[in-house]
């Protein structure tokens, strides 16, 4: 196998094949990445494949390309979508930080010693980093364990380890800050406004990390719950659906006295609600006519069969009975009142009917043509009595 | 006037639930108005015999006094059992939230045994598997246990109002001694 000399030619190598890397890279959850699609990725030159293989970048398995793992975690570290949480890398971070605050400390050199320092504050901020990190992969995996994994008993167990790394991850943040309360020599030696500045960042991002910790370690033990409650719902069910089978559900539980006291609407039959639609309705809105005249129609189209007859019409029914009224042409009168000289109260009197009218009957005659041709008559401001009745004196005009 | 009262009251009098998690945003509202203002919403209901119930993320009706006797309630609580016990043997994780399809239900009808002796003895009038899944999702949407979401996919989602059912079996206390029946 063949190595990058350079960084130079790593980076081309790389950027020449990223279509490829890129590809493989969004298909590193699925299992199988077939060297015949790889082929169209590179134009069907196998050499270019073969090159990466040569140098380590992807691995040949037969029939299928693997990224290989250094780049793999790279890519992921840098890109920050690993699963895995490492809490070796912080472990090694601080035990190389304590090196080489002791590196410091024995050194008499200035010049080296400077280089130490350096060193020193590189770790600090590697430690906080990936702490950090750490914390945030945590948390994203412990959210897509329980939303995402379907198998009960590996979702558990799963959350479980995480929670042991979540342990680790806090051992490691009271680990780095004992390292920074206990080196006092060093820091009381060493400590200029750069390490200063790194110093106190340190602290408030490990401070920040563990009080994420302890959020996670909430959510962890909700989740925990929430699948045992789960498992134990299921159990449940199992035992009664059981019991109902073996027709024991009421021996065995106190099924009758919990249904007896509740009263739910859905163990209810489903009643309907027959409520009589108001007359007010039907009678007066355009709406309840239309709803009369369908109803009719569906009755007519219904009612083709026997039909209900009227009994037959009688001799009597069938004879010709005429009742005569007797009335008294207002408009003749009105017409030869208007050709006499008398005034309407002794025209009304004098007239000469067809029949008898009593004294009642000529006064509303008279009322009625004075009220029904009023404009075509002469109203006088004079009154006259007769039959102990006061009457006005109306002339034709 | 309390806000959509005739809509709530439409849903919950024939037995239905209104969950918190709804696919339908009008729901999700009746729930909001009847969580803002439970107190006003349960008298007003009163005065009309019924007693508004809250659960875990829903909302139902319930009477002060039976309307049906025990025998008949026990008989559709059991029904319920049923249904609860196929489809959690359907899908353990089937609670609130669940995502299915009737199409999912079928394919693992056709490869397990198990659950196809639960489904011929769901519904006795009901004799093909999809007529059987049709029937008890037609059930489980009627009552408000789950909504469809994607109509395009048929998936249908199951709503916060099926932890009742949940809640029911559970709070059943088991005689001493009758647990050790059960065969492993």
């Amino acid at each position: 196998m063949n190595n990058f000399r350079s960084i130079d030619e790593l980076i081309l190598a790389l950027s020449r094949e990223k279509t490829l890397l890129k590809e493989m890279f969004a298909k590193r959850k699925t299992l199988s990445f077939r060297s015949d699609f790889a082929e169209q990725l590179v134009d069907f030159k196998l050499d270019r494949i073969r090159y990466l293989v040569d140098y380590g970048v992807i691995r040949d398995n037969g029939n299928f390309l693997e990224l290989e793992d250094v780049y793999l975690k790279f890519f992921e570290e840098v890109l920050e979508v690993n699963e895995e949480i490492n809490v070796e890398s912080v472990k090694s971070n601080i035990d190389h930080l304590n090196e080489t605050i002791e590196y410091y400390l024995q050194e008499t050199d200035e010049g080296q010693k400077y280089g130490y320092l350096r060193e020193v504050r590189r770790s600090l901020k590697n430690v906080a980093l990936n702490t950090k990190r750490n914390v945030i992969d945590l948390k994203r995996n412990v959210d897509n364990t329980y939303k995402n994994e379907p198998n009960y008993k590996i979702k558990k167990s799963k959350l479980k380890h995480l929670d042991e790394k979540r342990d680790g991850i806090k051992l490691q943040i009271r680990e780095a800050e004992r390292v920074l309360d206990e080196q006092t020599t060093f820091f009381a030696m060493a400590m200029d406004s750069d390490l200063r500045i790194v110093v106190d960042d340190v602290r408030a991002d490990l401070n920040e990390s563990s009080h994420n910790l302890i959020e996670i370690e909430k959510q962890i033990i909700e989740y925990l719950n929430l699948i045992d409650y789960q498992s134990q719902i299921l159990k449940k069910i199992r035992l009664i659906k059981y019991f109902r089978d073996q027709q024991v559900l009421e021996t065995n539980t106190d099924i009758k006295n919990r249904i007896q006291n509740m009263n739910p609407v859905w163990m209810e039959p489903n009643s309907g609600y027959r409520i009589k639609v108001s007359l007010n309705f039907l009678r007066n809105a355009d709406e309840g006519l239309a709803i009369l005249r369908e109803v009719r129609e569906r009755k007519a189209l219904k009612g083709v069969g026997k039909k209900k007859l009227a009994e037959p019409l009688t001799v009597d029914d069938l004879s010709v009975d005429s009742a005569l009224q007797q009335m008294v042409d207002q408009t003749e009168m009105k017409n030869s009142f208007a050709a006499s000289s008398s005034d309407l109260f002794r025209f009304v009197m004098n007239y000469k009917y067809p029949y008898d009218i009593d004294l009642e009957g000529k006064l509303v005659l008279f009322c009625e043509i004075a009220s029904q041709f009023y404009d075509e008559l002469d109203f006088t401001d004079r009154y006259e009595d007769a039959f102990g009745y006061e009457y006005p004196l109306i002339y034709p005009r | 006037m309390l806000k959509s009262s005739k809509e709530i009251f439409e849903i919950l009098s024939k037995g239905g639930f209104i969950s918190s998690n709804s696919v339908l945003a009008a729901n999700r509202a009746y729930f909001d108005l009847i969580e803002d203002d439970f107190d006003a919403y349960l008298e007003y209901y009163g005065g009309v015999g019924f007693v508004l119930e809250c659960g875990d993320g829903y909302y139902y009706f319930s009477r002060a006094e039976a309307k049906v006797n025990v025998v008949d309630k026990l008989s559709r609580f059991c029904d319920w059992i049923d249904r609860l016990d196929f489809l959690k043997t359907f899908n353990a994780a089937f609670a609130s939230g669940f995502v299915f399809s009737k199409a999912k239900i079928l394919e693992r009808l056709s490869c397990d045994m198990e659950l196809k002796d639960k489904a011929s003895k769901l519904y006795s009038d009901k004799k093909t598997h999809s007529d059987v899944v049709d029937k008890l999702v037609d059930d489980l949407v009627k009552i408000g246990f789950v909504e469809l979401e994607n109509d395009i996919e048929n998936s249908y989602k199951v709503t916060a109002a099926f932890h009742y059912l949940e809640e029911m079996v559970n709070c059943l206390n088991v005689v001493e001694g009758a647990q050790s029946e059960i065969p492993e």
